[in-house]
């Protein structure tokens, strides 16, 4: 019995030895010790070689010292940067003169100056890839200017602006998911050897007491060099060419009045195919499901008579629309769409004979597009104030 | 000469094997980046090529029903050959213990425990795994049917989680690259996770099964671990596209991608749990065995003193295996299928072939 008592006693004392090992913990995170950065900015340095590195850190404050003192507000973010050839060193010396240790596991963005984007991304993007706290979700944009005064931006409706771009893709990302480029999506197109990457652009306005980010087109990579941008009309056009649309709308000016259509669905399908003369054909079938938003105008027709009129007129828009992004696209010889990589896939065979002439045969690429609009609603109000039968 | 007296039942002896199987699919990696967005092609190529090599299996497990690997080598190619293949057997599963110890390593380094030393990881694992070693066969395969059930269970979610990423037109298109491509695709497949089965053929005598059964349970161990792999691979090349090869851990990416709103994001954790779980069981199975063929060559009765010994060995073997993962991964694309193909294909079926022509085992009641 004795002996049972002594064994216990000498387990527990081993044991007891044992949660004085398990106690230190080498590599633990407090919060207090902890710098979260919520974007990540590069930008061309004066020297060529280099780039500077620009973290937004969001601050860590308790809700109590927080929310009343506007005088806080300015101070919810700061701003590090540091130049260096490559992002990791950057991050490595800024976490040196930092007090506290640096944490990428929350970072939202990578935001590349517009410059950098021009200059060619790929030797600069790998510590994004390789970097285990890295994410390959984050979002990519190219700021308009310099992505520092995108990430310094204080603005009014959120204080990280990081996070407040995450919410604005985040909106557009439920319009269509062409609008959201991820680093996955980025660098897929990136190494497809065809298609061009695409990334949101982001500009700043400065208003006289306030700032504002706003979405401003769409910056088009050829190789890995930014050639180009589309614009709001043609990056719409863009976005219709892609499908899988769920909002957003459509307006359309005739010289009868102005229509304004709220999309339900734009679906697309695409046929890419090799015509006989050698060069490649891409024929575009859209089918929307719209609904009549707003009218102006159009008085001097009755009901009856305005909704086929409405489809031709939505049906010409859009496909004018598409036409304008499609040229855009063709005039920097850049396949944002993918037109390659389908053909790559539908006709694997013929692909590997055609694929390096591929810039030439986009440029005399021949797009047919076909819209087929259906306008089953015409919201709460069938006939509008200014039609003529509306009137007593 | 038995070593190990415990025994397991028949359904036991299964998940063992489906959950050998399923860990040996986190390796996946290995062979997308040879054959890219064909890869699940090759895992299912692979998986098809292996049924006769099951069939092989099972026709030794029923021909010795009561001997193991070693004792059925001794009798086939006489105990002078037989020692000699024996001992190379025993090189080979030590050598697969490391391997797996060292992915062990890597792999929880690169996904959660990124400072902790490497040796510390292994030898933990380790200590774990001896003490079930030491228990013997029906505590190494006790929780198999738990882990295949956690994995399968969280393979299902991790699906459900990524549905609204797959792009389908993420397979196409099929059968572009070189031929000579899928064949070392489909050579990896069979010999990294289904050649590798040959190691139950040193535990099949604990299995209490009949003749009819052994086939039956086998079939099902390949189904419900080549399942899990064909999904693995589908849902990976379905969500990552052309960008799957450039990673170290495919499915780890996969996870991370996650994104359902704010609530539904970062469930790589349900990866590293599987990829923790998983990798611990073959290790220790691959421990026990590795003792029980060392304990039979040198014919110890307690082989129970041999495994921290061993254990010992392995981690050093193990971590002075391949100085860094590139070179771990270039061998596993191009050499190991062609060391491992004759422990897991040639010898049993050289083995198999012997043994008709002997016209053995001899039936010692009659």
């Amino acid at each position: 019995m004795r002996g049972i008592w002594l064994k216990s006693a000498g387990l527990l004392m081993v044991l007891l030895l044992f949660s004085l090992l398990l106690a230190g913990c080498w590599d633990y995170h407090e919060l207090e010790t902890l710098f979260i950065v919520t974007g990540v900015g590069l930008d061309k340095a004066a020297e060529p070689e280099k780039m500077e590195i620009i973290l937004q850190i969001g601050k860590t404050r308790s809700p109590a010292t927080g929310s009343s003192d506007s005088s806080n507000q300015k101070d919810s973010i700061i701003l590090m940067k540091a130049i260096k050839d490559t992002t990791v060193e950057g991050i490595m010396q800024l976490d040196q003169n930092s007090s506290r240790t640096l944490l990428l596991h929350h970072n939202q963005m990578m935001i590349l100056g517009r410059d950098i984007a021009e200059a060619g991304v790929k030797g600069r993007i790998d510590g994004f890839l390789r970097n285990q706290e890295m994410r390959m979700e984050i979002l990519v944009m190219v700021a308009d200017r310099r992505a520092e005064e995108i990430l310094s931006a204080k603005l009014e409706e959120e204080q990280i602006s990081s996070m407040y771009l995450y919410g604005m893709m985040q909106d557009l990302y439920n319009i269509s998911p062409y609008y959201k480029i991820r680093m996955l999506d980025f660098v897929s197109r990136l190494r497809d050897g065809t298609s061009s990457a695409v990334a949101p652009i982001v500009k700043l306005d400065e208003l006289e007491d306030k700032k504002e980010l706003k979405l401003e087109g769409m910056a088009i990579f050829k190789e890995d060099k930014m050639v180009g941008s589309l614009n709001d009309q043609e990056l719409q056009g863009y976005i219709w060419t892609m499908g899988d649309v769920r909002q957003s709308g459509v307006a359309a000016q005739s010289d009868k009045g102005r229509a304004v259509f709220h999309i339900a669905k734009l679906e697309t399908k695409r046929e890419v195919g090799l015509k006989p003369e050698g060069n490649v054909r891409v024929k575009l079938s859209v089918y929307a499901t719209l609904d009549v938003a707003e009218l102006r105008g159009f008085g001097e027709m009755t009901p009856l008579e305005l909704m086929p009129y409405l489809v031709d007129l939505s049906e010409k828009q859009i496909s004018q629309q598409i036409m304008a992004a499609f040229k855009a696209a063709q005039e920097l010889d850049a396949d944002i769409y993918g037109f390659g990589l389908d053909f790559h896939r539908l006709h694997p065979k013929v692909w590997k004979t055609i694929k390096k002439q591929w810039d030439q045969l986009f440029r005399e690429l021949e797009l047919d597009v076909e819209v087929n609009v259906k306008l089953p609603a015409t919201g709460q109000i069938a006939k509008s104030l200014e039609m003529e039968d509306a009137k007593p | 000469m038995r070593i190990d007296k415990g025994s397991i039942s028949g359904m036991q002896f299964m998940f063992a094997m489906a959950c050998y199987i399923q860990a040996s699919t986190l390796l996946t990696s290995f062979v997308a980046a040879v054959t890219t967005q064909d890869s699940w092609l090759a895992a299912l190529f692979g998986s098809l090529v292996c049924l006769p090599l099951i069939w092989l299996f099972r026709s030794l497990m029923v021909m010795f029903p009561n001997q193991n690997l070693l004792e059925i080598l001794d009798e086939v190619y006489g105990p002078v050959l037989g020692k000699i293949l024996g001992a190379a057997y025993c090189w080979f599963f030590i050598t697969l213990a490391s391997i797996n110890l060292t992915d062990l390593g890597d792999f929880t380094k690169l996904t959660i425990m990124e400072e902790t030393p490497n040796v510390v990881l292994l030898i933990m694992c380790i200590l774990v795994a001896a003490m079930a070693v030491r228990k013997g066969v029906s505590l190494v395969t006790r929780f198999s049917d738990f882990f295949v059930t956690v994995a399968f269970s969280i393979l299902v979610v991790s699906i459900v989680l990524v549905l609204n990423q797959i792009k389908p037109a993420n397979f196409l298109p099929i059968f572009d690259q070189p031929p000579i491509k899928y064949i070392q695709g489909t050579h990896i497949i069979a010999t990294i996770p289904y050649g590798e089965l040959v190691v139950f053929l040193m535990i099949h005598p604990n299995a209490k099964m009949s003749r009819r059964d052994t086939g039956r349970y086998l079939l099902w161990a390949f189904f419900l671990g080549g399942f899990t792999m064909l999904f693995i691979v589908l849902r990976d090349v379905a969500v990552l596209g052309n960008t799957l090869d450039m990673f170290t851990i495919p499915s780890l990416v996969t996870l991370r991608l996650v994104n359902l709103g704010m609530a539904l994001s970062r469930v790589e954790i349900l990866f590293v749990i599987i990829l923790i779980m998983l990798l611990f069981f073959k290790i220790m199975v691959l421990y026990y065995i590795s003792v029980l063929t060392v304990a039979h060559l040198l014919k110890i009765k307690k082989y129970r003193n041999l495994v921290l010994a061993l254990g010992a060995l392995m981690v050093t073997y193990g971590l002075t295996l391949y100085p860094c993962p590139v070179r771990h991964a270039a061998s596993a694309q191009e050499t190991v299928p062609f060391i491992w193909s004759p422990f897991e294909i040639l010898l049993p079926l050289l083995t198999f072939i012997v043994a008709k022509i002997r016209k053995l085992p001899v039936r010692k009641e009659m």
